[in-house]
């Protein structure tokens, strides 16, 4: 059982995105508590993506990205214009659907975030790669090796580099951004396993086509279908008792 | 979107052919003193003094190389891909870019040597600047390019700065890269100089018969240096390829 | 995820314990109540229904939850449709327990009948079968299991024997039917007590040997 907590992280109201002429959210309104796993589902191009991406501002990238409505970080809104849009995702971090090492070696693509921060201080900085690697399960495997390239490592282990990567900034949310896509069967149980053990510290957001992996996952999902949050509540209730039609044809199969 | 794409080219296409116009009637309206190469006015008789311009040539080759190169970057990075600036910058250096640099030697070959007979730095520096710039922006613009866009999020969702994500990651990415890019004109450049040579050199033997026609040989030194860089431009590529 | 469902599977099994234990000690109660004429004890079996109750919904609850969310297959399927089935039993068992209980209270109204011989040996009986249906699940133990339908068909004999006794009894005095009725519910409870334990068995052998043995030539 999910422990039910008031403290939200992220406060979303009334978010609306356009990308030029196409509107790709429909009126978002939700929280993401702190400390719990929250998942999007939905099928291909229903904005999940697009979601995760206006929560730690990456749309800025985007030329015509155009937004309305409120996100909250811990109560203050994270497009206010004073606010630094690089102090932002900072402090939520992202894991893409691909793995993407630096070309760099293992130990300075954990340090990555680190160094960005001025911190150079290398004891500080051994200790900041072990324990991110330790968190991200990865340590064992590559403590005898940290200065070579993550070439050398598997897709999986490439996708818990980059987990670590993520985690040495010690951000305060952790976006997944359909991690699983390129893992094959053995290595996506591994990180499942990953995202479970950091829910203990981290406010964690999934994102996945995958509805079974939704459903293992996290505590809290939201199902989004053509920009619309169709449905959005506890786990169980969106997989035992979902109140949407649309929902429901979703997590039974027969949508998408 | 085709339309508009459609609009930028005969937008650049008219400002290619106005840059031509001027070219033409800056390079008519200089002196014109028969059977002779005039420098400033004074008559250059000997293939020494083209030689000595080549050289100077080298400093501004290099300028014009890092100019073209801090173009690209703003092009890329900074100015918006949807802007209008962006677009028609684009298009014109895009049209630049395509036409052969052997058009580019003959059309300076002709004017300097044919037409005006007068050697200036300016005339060159303009010529050069034909042959390098766009070439060159257009490269490294596609270099960058390349960059996977995902490596720069990835870079930016770890709180990276603009500067910061160029200097470590599309800097890094694409220096093979743009080092080739960098070959490949120089050679071109060379092949062009050897080209110009051997025009003056016939001129000036066509005016001046006490002096054998011994050009080929500094032309073939041109041009085999010129194949020179472009096997080390090759080099660079294999090396990105890797 | 098989190492994250291994663990809620433990937990689950913990609290269908749990149930179980809060069940078994309800029934001795019930029993001792019975025979010793004790108020009190009923009183308190019929309390503790409750917390029974309560038990049984959240683990279903839990059931649930784990399938829709790990849709499992093979032995944690096994497992969770048996847990479901278990944790029914066991708080119909409890149930039987209190109505057990309340039998004992209604006796306590009338004076004592004369003890039935049997009455000491099918409560041992069913006794021991709860707690063996319950070590038959914490050890996977597929024979114990099997052999509480065995057992069953002993309980039955021994409860149609002492309907006899008891037809036998309220034809010579016909007075007590009251109390003789009374009885006959009491010994019916305790027979059922027997039925649960042994389809905690059966679906404790489906567990271990993936193999349905409910209604295949049933021992009476
Ligand atoms: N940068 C962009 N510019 C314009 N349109 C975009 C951009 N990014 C996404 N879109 C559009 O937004 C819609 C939603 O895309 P999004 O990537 O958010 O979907 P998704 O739910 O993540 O799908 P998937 O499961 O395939 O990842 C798509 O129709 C897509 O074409
Ligand atoms: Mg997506």
């Amino acid at each position: 059982m999910p422990q039910q907590s008031n403290l939200s992280t992220l406060h979303i109201s009334e978010l609306n995105v356009w990308y030029g002429k196409n509107q790709i959210l429909k009126n978002l309104t939700f929280d993401v508590l702190s400390k719990q796993v929250t998942a999007f589902i939905g099928p291909s191009n229903s904005g999940k993506t697009t979601l995760v991406r206006c929560l730690n501002r990456l749309n800025d990238l985007s030329v015509d990205f155009r937004h309305t409505g409120n996100i909250l970080f811990k109560g203050k809104n994270i497009y206010a214009s004073k606010i630094n849009a690089s102090e932002i995702t900072k402090q939520i971090g992202m894991i893409f659907q691909k793995p993407i090492p630096f070309s760099k070696s293992i130990y300075d693509n954990v340090a990555y975030g680190v160094r960005i921060d001025g911190i150079k201080d290398t004891i500080q900085l051994d200790d900041i790669v072990e324990d991110s690697l330790r968190k991200a399960q990865l340590w064992d495997e590559v403590c005898d090796n940290l200065q070579s390239s993550p070439d050398i490592l598997s897709n999986g282990q490439q996708q818990q580099l980059c987990v670590a990567r993520a985690l040495a900034g010690n951000p305060e949310v952790l976006i997944f951004d359909e991690p699983c896509e390129q893992l094959d069967a053995t290595e996506t149980p591994k990180l499942e396993a990953i995202v479970q053990s950091l829910k203990t510290q981290y406010t964690l957001i999934f994102v996945t086509n995958k509805r079974r992996q939704a459903a293992r996952v996290s505590d809290v999902a939201g199902f989004l279908c053509c920009g619309e949050l169709v449905e959005f509540g506890q786990t169980e209730q969106i997989f035992t008792n979902p109140k949407d039609k649309r929902t429901e044809d979703y997590v039974t199969g027969r949508l998408g | 979107m085709n339309r508009s794409n459609l609009l930028y080219n005969v937008i650049a296409i008219v400002i290619l052919a106005l840059v031509l116009f001027m070219f033409w009637n800056f390079a008519a309206s200089t002196s014109y003193v028969e059977g002779k190469i005039t420098s400033g006015g004074v008559v250059i008789d000997t293939l020494s003094t083209i030689y000595g311009y080549l050289y100077g040539m080298i400093p501004i080759c290099c300028v014009l190389i890092l100019f073209s190169l801090a173009v690209a970057f703003y092009l890329e990075e900074w100015l918006s891909h949807r802007s209008w600036q962006y677009r028609i910058i684009e298009r014109i250096i895009a049209i630049f870019a395509c036409i052969p640099s052997l058009v580019y030697g003959l059309f300076c070959a002709y004017f300097i040597v044919v037409k005006s007979q007068q050697i200036s730095y300016l005339t060159l520096t303009i010529a050069v600047f034909f042959i390098v710039v766009p070439v060159t922006i257009r490269t490294t613009q596609q270099v960058i390019q390349k960059v996977d866009l995902s490596v720069r999020e990835a870079a930016y969702a770890l709180g990276a700065k603009r500067m910061r994500v160029i200097a470590d990651h599309v800097i890094p990415n694409t220096f093979p890269m743009i080092l080739t890019g960098i070959f490949t004109t120089i050679s071109r450049v060379l092949a062009i100089a050897a080209l110009f040579i051997v025009i003056c050199g016939w001129k000036i033997t066509e005016s001046n018969s006490k002096h054998s026609f011994d050009i080929p040989n500094n032309a073939i030194v041109l041009l085999s240096s010129a194949l020179l860089f472009s096997v080390i431009s090759c080099l660079f590529e294999k090396k990105k390829s890797l | 995820m098989q190492h994250y469902l291994e663990s809620e599977l433990k937990e689950l099994q913990h609290q269908l314990l749990k149930m179980g234990g809060i069940a078994e000690n309800m029934l001795r109660d019930a029993i001792q109540s019975v025979l010793n004429r004790n108020e009190d004890l009923a009183l308190r079996v019929i309390a503790i229904d409750d917390t029974v109750d309560k038990l049984e919904n959240e683990i279903e609850a839990r059931c649930i939850q784990l399938i829709a969310r790990h849709q499992p297959v093979a032995f944690e399927l096994r497992y969770l449709t048996m847990a479901m089935k278990v944790n029914r039993n066991i708080e119909r068992l409890a149930d039987k327990c209190v109505s057990i209980a309340r039998r004992s209270l209604e006796l306590l109204e009338f004076p004592p009948m004369q003890p039935f011989v049997d009455l000491p040996s099918i409560t041992l009986i069913i006794q021991e079968m709860v707690k063996d249906a319950l070590d038959a699940l914490v050890n996977r133990n597929a024979e114990l299991a099997r052999e509480l339908r065995e057992r069953d068909g002993k309980v039955n004999t021994i409860y149609e024997q002492m309907v006899r006794e008891l037809c036998t009894l309220l034809t010579d005095q016909p007075q007590l039917i009251q109390t003789g009725i009374s009885h006959l519910l009491l010994f019916r409870h305790l027979e059922r007590v027997g039925d649960l334990a042994a389809n905690i068995g059966e679906e404790v052998y489906y567990l271990v040997e993936g193999e349905v043995i409910r209604h295949t030539n049933i021992p009476r």
